[in-house]
Order: C-alpha cells, then structure tokens, then sequence
C-alpha cells in the first residue's frame, strides 16, 4: 500500500514566523495518478511544493515524497523529481538544446543517452525547430514548454507542476495543458500539480485538494472530478489536426479522442448556441451533449468564499 | 569536484560561446589584452621595462575590476533572473554552486591576466629588437612569480568578497559600484609594491601570503552566505 502513494502528508504545518503558510495538511497523492493541489493564491500551494522538495523543512508533521523524508533525503527526492516552478529558471543566453544539455548533466543522464532524449523532448513540446535558439528568445509559452521538457528530462517518477499556466493567455495555457496532457500519459508519471485555474484542473487531474488559508477545505475525489467536469459535446470520430482546429475555435477546455467518439468539453456555464453552430459548421456531427453536476469552479468558489486566501 | 566543473562550464558558456552570450563581456577581456597586454607596454615600454603605475594596472587593478564585475554578475545576476530557485530544486549542493561559479570568475579575470603578461612580454622585447636593445629581457623569475601570485591573491579577493556584496545588493549594477570602491582602497599598499616592482616583489610575496590566509577566510564566509542566500531564495 505504501508503495502505491507518492506523497504523503501528515498534519503538516509550516510557520513563517507567526504566519502559518500551512496548517495541519493531510494528504495521499497515489502514484501515475494526476493530484491537484487547488486554491487561490497565498493558500500555500507552493510552500507545500517547497517542503515536498526539501526546500523548506516542515515546522510540525511529517511528509513523504517517494518514501522519503524531504529533510533527511532532499537530494534523493529531487533526484527522482522534476519541477516547474513559478519562474522558468531557465538560462536565457544559453539556447534551449544547451539549457537541458546542463540539466541533463546535473541528473547525471548517461552521456550516450542526453542527445537522444533532448531530441526526443523538444519534439514532444514543439520546440524542436527552436533547439539553437536562445531561450531567451521565446515567448513566455514556448518557455514554459522547455520547462516541462527540462521536468521530464530524467525520466522522474515524480512532477511538481507548480502553476504551469500562471501568466500565458487563453491559447499559450490550452497548448500547454495539451502537451501536460500528453506528456503525462506517454511518461507515465505521478504528478502534482497546483492551480487556481478549475478548468485545468478539471483537465488534467484525477484526484484533487482544494486548500484554504494553508488548510484543506475539501478532499475531491476521482468520481466528484468527473461529475464536475464541463459540458461534454460527444461527435462521431473526427481526425486529430482537424478536431483539434475546431476545438480551438469553438473555445473548447478539453479534448478527448476514442476509437468511436471525439469528446468536446467546455466551462460548465458555456452558451452551447454558438458551440453548436460552430461545431456543426466544421462538419462535426453532434451525438450526444452531456452536462455537469456542480461544476468545480461553484465547488471551488463554494469553499474558498469566493477565492479568498 | 564534477558538479564544480559543470557549473562552471555552464557559467563560461553564458559568456563566450552560447547563441546569446554576453558577446561585450567577452569582448571586454580581449580589448583588455589588447590595450594592456600590447599597446600600452610596446608605446610605454621604457617605463614598463623598469617600473610602471601601468604594470600595477594590469596586474592588479586588472583583475580586480573584471573579477568584481563577474562576481556581480554571476552572482547578483542569478538571482535577479530568478535562476538559483530553479538550481537548489535539482540534486546540485549548494557548495558546487559557489566554487563552480568562483571557477569560472577566476578563470576569465586571471585568463585576462596571465594572457596579457605574455603578451606584453612580446611586445617589450619587439620594442627592444626595433629600438636596438638587448633581447631576450624578462623581469626576474622572483618578480614573475610575485606578480603573477600576487594578481592571483587579488582576484581571489574580488572573487570572494564580491560574493558577499553581490549577495546583500538589490541589483547587478549595485554590487559592482560597491565592490569596485572596497578594491580600490583594498589593494592600494599592493600596488605600490608592485609600481616599485624591480625592488618591490620582495615585499609583495609575503603580503601576498597574507592576502591568500585573508582570501580563504573571506572564501569561507563567503560560502556559508552564498548557502543560506540560496535557500532563502528558494523558499521564497
């Protein structure tokens, strides 16, 4: 059982001076499973990515991270972990290739096997036509894209995505969910990812916290994820390019691909008129329209007094 | 010892020969060779062949201003580019940090250095051919010695106590006015030894000594400072 959980928190407090960042966390993130860390800011979401990678020791409680103490194992953890922090940390003069080349090195990739993989990386984030340009040179998107590249370089049992789409506008942040998405399935890879943003979440986490004021307000489970998912536009089977131009089009938050059926979802409170309209005018043909429960954004709201920290 | 040397390629690569390398920077060392190394000796070489304020310049002045000017931004500029959060979550030791980027200071200002000695070690001895003295002329092995010792005691000191004011400024530019007035008046009894440097080495070997027992101790300060500035920035 203890080799199921990736991370675990036990009445976890962590006091800056009279400030309490946390109070009394407990929580389970399963492993290859996606958890979201939810709440708005200064609810303590990153303090509780910094304990996790031993950057700052707990000030009562006790954490778990692979099965390690992140006081005692900080360099093992962050050994098996990847990261996106709040700012990329990236090297702006060096060029992207150079940038996972370092980092490749700091993890201690095999020699033989960096090329490879940072080929095969910036492919997998749509960077390769940009490997020798400086990093600095991207847009605040495409670095946030080497980031995650940088996160999975070593192959890490473990992700810490602290808020991968803080800052980007609508289609930069749809991208990058997309390639998170995508990532995550093809890596197989436990992930913790912290957001304020409920149609992310919705997205891209199977199970979820919703923290307040350094406390956990609300546990969510994998069933109340899906029940709060958005509106769910089900159409015949359509091929990827062309489903994925209409979702954008349309404003879609997800897209979901079966053999049978392509799955648009959208906001919980979307006008489907001209979702409909659009969809259709692209040669979609619409089965089946199915629609939320309490979406996470009024549960989210509901527990958070609107957003507060 | 590794990490130390990847940091501090990484650091070289941010200057010479990454795609957006500081391109003035490195431009800046080669003009210093040029002006200091060549120019300067060849046009002014009576003085340099017996004393020179320009001779404690290049040795010491030289150092001491570009190593101040890359401790800063090494130092000062990782963490105003928000880099060093990123470094303290990946399994590099706070130590490899510090000396990787020391390495790396230390190889471009004492590489400035010891390039233009041996350039205006060529350019002397082409005045000399040119004006019918006598080839080849070199100082005294001692006097080498303690010039090039001693350029290595200072840069050592820009390197180490830039670090602490890099580490307690706002900004890059900061740190470099700061640093620049502390060196000065820090290594002026060493220039003088090394303007009279015909008779002067002999006291500038043992003041060296002592500026390397005050280098290691500043080093070491240094280094707990750089440790706890680094975890601090990192659970910000």
């Amino acid at each position: 059982m203890q080799d199921e959980i990736a991370i675990q928190a036990q009445g976890l407090t962590v006091r800056f001076g009279d400030l309490a960042a946390l109070r009394d966390v407990s929580l389970e993130a399963r492993r290859a499973s996606v958890f979201g860390l939810l709440g708005p800011n200064g609810a303590g979401k990153s303090t509780f990515v910094r304990v996790c990678l031993g950057l700052l020791p707990p000030s009562e409680g006790r954490v778990r991270v692979l099965g390690l103490d992140p006081v005692r194992n900080a360099r093992e953890i962050r050994r098996r972990a990847g990261f996106v922090l709040e700012h990329p940390g990236l090297y702006e003069n060096l060029s992207c290739r150079s940038n996972l080349e370092f980092f490749a090195r700091v993890y201690r990739l095999p020699a033989r096997e960096v090329g490879p993989r940072i080929d095969a990386l910036l492919a997998a984030v749509g960077l390769a036509d940009r490997a020798g340009d400086p990093a600095g040179a991207l847009s605040r998107g495409l670095k946030q894209r080497l980031t995650l590249a940088r996160a999975l370089l070593h192959r890490p049992e473990l992700i810490f995505l602290d808020e991968p789409t803080s800052g980007l506008d609508p289609a930069a942040a749809w991208e990058i969910r997309g390639v998170i998405a995508r990532l995550v399935a093809e890596e197989r890879v436990t992930v913790l990812i912290t957001t304020h943003n409920m149609a992310e979440a919705e997205r891209l986490c199977d199970e979820a916290a919703i923290l307040r004021r350094g406390e956990v307000v609300k546990r969510i489970d994998p069933d109340e994820l899906r029940q709060a998912a958005g509106i769910r536009v089900r159409c015949g089977p359509l091929d990827r390019g062309h489903a994925e131009g209409m979702a954008r089009a349309a404003g879609a938050v997800d897209l979901v691909f079966s053999a049978t059926v392509t799955e648009f979802v959208f906001e919980p409170d979307r006008d489907l008129e001209p979702v409909m309209r659009s969809l259709q005018d692209s040669g979609a043909e619409v089965v089946e329209v199915v629609r939320p429960g309490l979406g996470l954004e009024q549960l989210y709201l509901s527990v958070t007094e609107g957003g507060l920290g | 010892m590794r990490d130390v040397w990847l940091v501090c390629r990484k650091e070289l690569a941010e200057v010479f020969w990454a795609p957006g390398a500081r391109r003035p920077q490195a431009l800046a060392m080669l003009a210093q060779v040029g002006v200091f190394g060549v120019l300067i000796p060849y046009f002014q070489a009576p003085g340099w062949l017996q004393e020179s304020l320009m001779l404690s310049i290049m040795f010491l002045l030289l150092p001491l201003m570009s190593a101040f000017a890359q401790t800063a931004s090494s130092f000062a500029g990782e963490r105003e580019r928000k880099t060093l959060e990123s470094l303290m979550a990946t399994p590099l030791g706070v130590g490899a940090l510090f000396f990787g980027k020391c390495l790396a200071v230390v190889i471009q200002s004492y590489g400035t250095v010891a390039a233009s000695a041996l350039a205006s070690a060529v350019a002397l001895n082409v005045w000399l051919l040119n004006h019918g003295g006598n080839v080849p002329f070199s100082y005294s092995g001692p006097a080498w010695f303690a010039l090039l010792a001693t350029s290595l005691a200072v840069t050592l000191f820009a390197v180490s106590s830039g670090v602490l004011i890099s580490l307690r400024s706002q900004s890059v530019r900061a740190a470099q006015s700061v640093t620049l007035v502390v060196s000065i008046l820090a290594i002026l009894p060493l220039m003088l030894g090394v303007v009279k440097v015909a008779i002067g080495w002999r006291f500038l070997l043992p003041a060296t000594g002592i500026l390397l027992a005050v280098d290691a101790a500043v080093a070491g300060i240094a280094v707990v400072q750089f440790g706890r500035a680094a975890t601090r920035a990192a659970r910000r």
